[in-house]
């Protein structure tokens, strides 16, 4: 997969600033597959640092939304259809300027997308930590509100039965969340 | 808190003081503990709705306390915060009590920082310090007050404790005018430096502070653009600016600016309080764990569900009985003395005046008073958004969330509190929504004609049945209105408040002050309509009235002409529709004048039919006159279209 290794690279880029073709040698990228980015212009290589093209961006993002579509939003649904960007403003009530928000922070989220689950699949007792919300500025801006910024650590404390909502520790606060909200909440879970 | 102070002397210079701060903090409790007034305390978020103001005199100064509702923003997503965004910028107030919950400092920080961008004279009430310190927090005033650049006063609210030295700083801030914001950020503060010169050169000066203009145009809000709608060359600047920030950032602009609040309240609350010692796990946390529990959870909302009506029904009947018997014997008594004195002043005066007390009576002080004690005990446990947390899935089935539950449980004391409580939900299509669910439910007074009638002549079973198709006629409406109205329903964010235990001292204050309002509001109608009909009885019209009704009552439901008596008075109270139908056919035996299966009829048009008086009122003034025609319409409706299903199934059955 040409993709999870562009996501291992901008993983990399985040924590290291510049990223080098031993770096992702050692997080477990095989030389043949770097050649073959580099090949295909999707990574563009000059003096020994890497760096991702608009194309190898277009590569990246298009995997993000087909993963966050197909592993963490609309899980056991059909297959992202081609019209993406409908579907996902008919599914989540947004409208065409939000989501072209969305995309742009989905480009940029500086973790692989694989690491990411909806907040309402957090194990009870497991922390996270908040990386995208999906919805329009009403719902982010609730949410921040009551301390939900990005990068804010959430602890999941309960969840209700059948369809219910969850409970979570924010900031030294308990809050309930309805179960589609925190559906859409993505985190990146802590590793205990 | 109120020592006198000389003639004269409090008028010079009154003050006004404005409580503020995040939902469930101990506002309420703290106006209550300066103005010796009884503004509704509780344990669950959105229960101050409406402004209260009270009047203190502290050291020969009149002092205006304003208790505003409880927010967590001062951006415009709910009107509360639209509210107390309109007044902190007035100025009106001299000073604004920032109450603050010293347990969670930093999400409580976050709306003091926005409150200080706003320039507003904040004296900090750090409220629950009996509560953090059981948690281990150790807080330091004194760091915390040089950090903000404002007085911080450590309270307990319910003790009154830090009350002296609190009004203390107020008076002292008071003297000093406007307050001074903090810094945040190298880079949004620049951005924030470069917006504020834009304004300066702009044509528009809005009387607000420019630096908070300034992030809230940065923050894209939409109600502070609008004042710059007519210059566009300023909006269009800082648009770009805007987007500069958004693209650094690779978050929206709104997001970007709640961030850095959240990391400056952060770091005060990080240096200011320290966990002294980790928090034990402790029984509350327990018993938590158990009331949100999926199985158990349930059951036990049943079961405090079950003993709340068991003991209305059960408690209420035996008082409502002795209560009756008691003015029964004081008629009886005074029945004599005063026909012999004035045959017509003694038929007006007892029939009217003595039993419209005694009605009033009879049915407030069992059903209300048992109602409301035991609802303050949900309500001060905080088991009120356990509730809601359970029932937010099934709320969801009818285009609400959880939360909606509270103003329906509210609903069975009395629809007018339940009205106003539908402001728990966050959009005006689920105010609506859950308007026209709440008044049908059963109120207190409902309560009683579906016990006096269908539970006493028919049995309990009847009452009960009442009670569940009332309930699924609910859901079925719900649900129907959901679908006539489509829009994504809102989902549920709830704060839940920690579980504590309730005082019965407390607990008996609320429900003695409820009980009041209840009786001043109903006993005046009460004992007027008693008189009207001896009135009119005295002087034959009522029959002239109440056969116009007849092809409703008769006709279509199959009850007895005079029935149509208790349609009449029901507008006014519902209450008073059985002690009416007792005065016209002159007997409280009903068995005497109705067939059980007419009875059941009558029970069902009673619960179902229009909403009393007080509460059509709550309903133009909390959606309209329009809707609230709609809403009494569709009741009436309602009551008549099933009226006349069940009269034709009980005809078939038989009965
Ligand atoms: N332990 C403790 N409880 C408090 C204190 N102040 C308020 N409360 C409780 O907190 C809850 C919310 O109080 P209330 O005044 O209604 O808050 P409001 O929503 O800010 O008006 C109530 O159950 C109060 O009894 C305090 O200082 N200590
Ligand atoms: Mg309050």
């Amino acid at each position: 997969m040409v993709e999870e290794a562009l996501e291992t690279f901008c993983r990399l880029k985040t924590s290291l600033g510049v990223v080098k073709r031993e770096n992702l040698l050692e997080a477990g990228v095989d030389a043949d597959k770097l050649d073959l980015l580099v090949k295909n212009k999707l990574l563009e290589e000059s003096k020994g640092v890497l760096e991702l093209t608009s194309k190898g961006e277009a590569v990246l993002l298009n995997h993000r939304e087909e993963f966050l579509h197909d592993h963490l939003l609309h899980r056991g649904e059909a297959k992202r259809p081609p019209g993406a960007m409908d579907h996902w403003m008919s599914c989540h009530h947004i409208d065409r300027a939000t989501l072209k928000e969305f995309y742009d922070r989905l480009k940029i989220m500086p973790y692989r997308i694989e690491e990411l689950v909806p907040l309402l699949d957090l194990s009870v007792g497991r922390t996270g930590e908040v990386v995208l919300v999906v919805g329009g500025r009403g719902l982010i801006g609730r949410l921040c509100d009551l301390g939900l910024t990005p990068g804010t650590a959430v602890k999941m404390l309960r969840r209700a039965p059948a369809g219910g909502p969850i409970e979570l520790e924010v900031r030294s606060t308990t809050i309930a969340v309805g179960r589609g909200i925190a559906s859409k909440v993505l985190v990146r879970p802590k590793i205990n | 808190m109120s020592d006198r102070p000389p003639a004269g002397e409090e008028q010079r210079h009154p003050i006004t003081v404005a409580l503020a701060g995040n939902p469930n903090v101990g506002k309420s409790s703290i106006f209550n503990q300066l103005t010796g007034l009884n503004q509704t305390v509780g344990n669950w978020p959105g229960k101050t709705v409406e402004r209260a103001e009270g009047v203190l005199v502290y050291k020969g100064r009149r002092i205006k306390i304003i208790d505003l509702p409880g927010i967590y923003s001062l951006s415009t997503f709910s009107e509360e915060e639209v509210i107390t965004r309109d007044y902190i910028l007035s100025g009106e107030a001299d000073v604004v009590i920032n109450v603050v919950d010293a347990t969670a400092l930093e999400r409580n920080l976050y709306l003091t920082l926005q409150l200080l961008e706003m320039n507003a004279p904040v004296v900090i009430a750090l409220n629950m310090m009996d509560e953090a310190s059981r948690k281990g927090i150790e807080i330091d005033p004194k760091g915390l007050s040089e950090r903000l650049g404002v007085p911080v006063v450590s309270v307990i609210a319910i003790s009154g404790l830090g009350m002296t030295e609190l009004m203390e700083q107020v008076l002292a801030r008071s003297a000093l005018g406007k307050g001074r914001r903090l810094l945040y950020g190298k880079e949004v503060e620049s951005y924030i430096a470069n917006t504020s010169g834009y304004l300066r050169s702009s044509e528009l000066k809005p009387p607000y502070p420019i630096d908070w203009v300034a992030i809230k145009l940065l923050e894209d809000d939409p109600a502070v653009k609008e004042i710059f709608l007519k210059d566009a060359t300023l909006l269009r600047k800082v648009d770009a600016l805007l987007k500069s920030m958004e693209a650094m950032h690779g978050e929206p602009a709104p997001v970007i600016i709640a961030s850095e609040r959240y990391s400056l309240s952060n770091r005060i609350a990080g240096a200011s309080a320290s966990q002294r010692v980790e928090p034990i796990r402790t029984v509350e946390e327990r018993v938590d764990n158990l009331l949100s529990h999926r199985f158990a959870g349930y059951l036990i909302l049943v079961v405090i569900l079950g003993i709340l009506f068991y003991t209305i029904f059960y408690f209420g009947g035996i008082a409502s009985f002795l209560i009756d018997e008691a003015f029964g014997q004081l008629i009886l008594l005074l029945r004599d003395p005063l026909y012999s004195f004035n045959p017509v002043f003694g038929e007006l005066f007892l029939n009217g005046v003595v039993f419209g007390i005694g009605a009033a009576t009879s049915i407030a002080l069992p059903y209300i008073a048992t109602f409301y004690f035991l609802l303050s005990v949900l309500e001060d446990t905080g088991y009120l958004p356990r509730a809601a947390f359970l029932l937010d899935s099934l709320m969801h089935k009818i285009g609400l969330h959880g939360k909606a539950f509270i103003p329906m449980l509210l609903g069975y004391g009395c629809s007018v509190p339940a009205c106003i409580g539908c402001r728990i939900m966050e959009t005006k299509r689920e105010r609506l929504i859950l308007g026209a669910l709440v008044v049908l439910i059963p109120c207190s007074a409902r309560t009683v004609i579906i016990l006096g009638v269908a539970g006493t002549y028919v049995g309990i079973w009847a009452a009960l049945a009442i009670y569940v198709l009332d309930l699924a006629i609910v859901l079925a409406i719900g649900r129907l209105l959901f679908k006539v109205l489509p829009e994504e329903p809102v989902g549920l964010i709830m704060e839940m408040p920690r579980l504590r235990p309730f005082k019965v001292k407390t607990i008996l204050k609320k429900t003695w002050f409820k009980t009041k309002d209840f009786v001043y509001m109903a006993l005046p109608l009460i004992v007027a309509g008693s008189f009207v009909v001896a009135l009119a009885g005295y002087l034959n019209v009522i029959n002239v009235v109440v056969s116009a009704l007849s092809p409703v009552t008769v006709g279509l439901l199959g009850l007895p002409v005079g029935t149509g008596i208790a349609l009449i008075f029901g507008l006014l109270r519902k209450e008073l529709a059985l002690i009416m139908l007792a005065t016209y056919f002159g007997t409280t035996n009903f068995a005497l004048f109705m067939t059980p299966a007419q009875m059941l009829v009558f029970t069902i048009v009673m619960v179902l039919y229009i909403p009393c008086i007080a509460t059509f009122a709550v309903l133009i003034r909390e959606y309209g006159a329009k809707r609230a025609l709609a809403i009494t319409l569709m009741n009436i409706t309602l009551a008549i279209a099933v009226g006349f299903v069940a009269m034709k199934v009980l005809t078939l059955a038989g009965l």
